[in-house]
């Protein structure tokens, strides 16, 4: 075996790693979830808007990740990131709303005026409050990995994705168990 | 002459321009564009989590697993299109380049499956006392077949997208989101239902 097949092999075994790692970490997620899974299931909305509030704040943090890491363009393109992603995360929580409240209809769901007013609060405010703290700590780790003279590009989206997603499956549960 | 290399030059400045513009602007368009069509499909995922929640609730680990999956085959299938589209754009072979990578994907899809199982196993044993090797066999039996199911689909629609002139790098990231967290929740029910 020559130099270049060992190297490309050794590249593809981490490439493995890292991603079976990174996905293992969202199990911590998972743990809040398993542990308030039968009162969930009885939230038919919550449960319907699961994936997507999970994937749609995954997005985000890519989005502001992969933004906030680009050279020579970080002020200018922080204003426009700030001003696009708060545009699109104002369709982002109708839709999730509009669309979970039709399925859960759809599946002869009950509302009670307590549940859908806790519901219609819960969205936005957790979605809004996962990505201004993903702002926070994109922009503070980019200054910290810039200061030690390593690439953002290379680091930051793997570790803000992860973060939003604990973060989005911790605040479900919590709300599961405290607020509905 | 001069007059037609003056206008090539305008045309090369306009077009490189053009794609700073595109590469380094934020577009709202394309987030909102994007995010439509992943939010439908997560909301397929949603909606099939509900209509499965009974079979789901009857194997204690179901829920711990599913976040972790869904990323997983969202990454795994986000690499292999990426890597098919960058060979492409070198010039390689499509059925080499189609081979290599869906197989790449599929031993990752394995491999970092199995990392994923003996993680969730762990926990599983220790929070919620379930048998480790009842939640590593989901994960061995989850992966491979979203991956082959999700696989062939992807490489369809990237050459479809790649022959109408689109980059697939800009469109193909919410699609395959979406596909994967409504299709891993449909194969994780059925595994559930093949394990109890």
């Amino acid at each position: 075996m020559n130099k270049q097949s060992k190297f490309r092999i050794s590249h593809a075994i981490f490439a493995l790693i890292t991603i079976g790692v990174a996905s293992s970490i969202s199990l911590i997620g998972g743990i809040g979830i398993e542990m308030v899974n039968t009162e969930l299931v009885q939230i038919v909305p919550l449960l319907i808007a699961l994936p997507a509030l999970n994937s749609a704040v995954g997005d985000y943090a890519t989005i502001i990740a992969a933004h906030a890491g680009d050279p020579g363009q970080r002020k200018r393109s922080r204003k426009e990131l700030i001003k696009a992603v708060a545009t699109a995360l104002s369709f982002s929580i109708t839709f999730i709303l509009a669309m979970s409240i039709l399925l859960a209809s759809h599946r002869d769901y009950q509302f009670s005026g307590d549940t859908l007013i806790k519901f219609l609060l819960f969205v936005p405010i957790s979605m809004i409050s996962v990505v201004i703290i993903m702002f926070f700590i994109t922009f503070s780790l980019d200054a910290l990995l810039l200061r030690a003279k390593w690439n953002p590009d290379d680091v930051l989206i793997a570790v803000v994705t992860t973060i939003s997603d604990i973060f989005m499956l911790g605040m479900i549960a919590l709300a599961v168990r405290y607020l509905f | 002459m001069a007059r037609k290399q003056q206008k090539v030059v305008h045309v090369h400045w306009h077009y490189i321009y053009k794609r700073r513009r595109r590469l380094n602007g934020v577009s709202t368009r394309q987030i909102l564009v994007g995010q439509m069509i992943a939010l439908m499909g997560s909301l397929t995922a949603g909606y099939l989590l509900e209509l499965n929640k009974d079979t789901l609730l009857l194997f204690a680990s179901s829920y711990l697993l599913l976040p972790g999956l869904i990323d997983l085959s969202a990454s795994i299938t986000g690499v292999v299109c990426a890597k098919i589209n960058h060979r492409l754009e070198l010039g390689e072979k499509t059925s080499t380049v189609l081979f290599g990578s869906d197989g790449f994907g599929l031993i990752s899809a394995v491999f970092s499956g199995l990392i994923v199982g003996v993680t969730g196993g762990i926990l599983g044993e220790i929070f919620f006392n379930t048998t480790f090797w009842q939640v590593l066999l989901l994960t061995a039996f989850v992966m491979p077949i979203v991956s082959i199911i999700v696989f062939p689909i992807v490489n369809i629609l990237l050459l479809f997208l790649r022959k109408m002139g689109y980059n697939p790098d800009n469109i193909i990231g919410p699609i395959e989101t979406g596909l994967t967290d409504a299709l891993t929740v449909f194969v994780v029910t059925i595994g559930v239902r093949m394990i109890i």
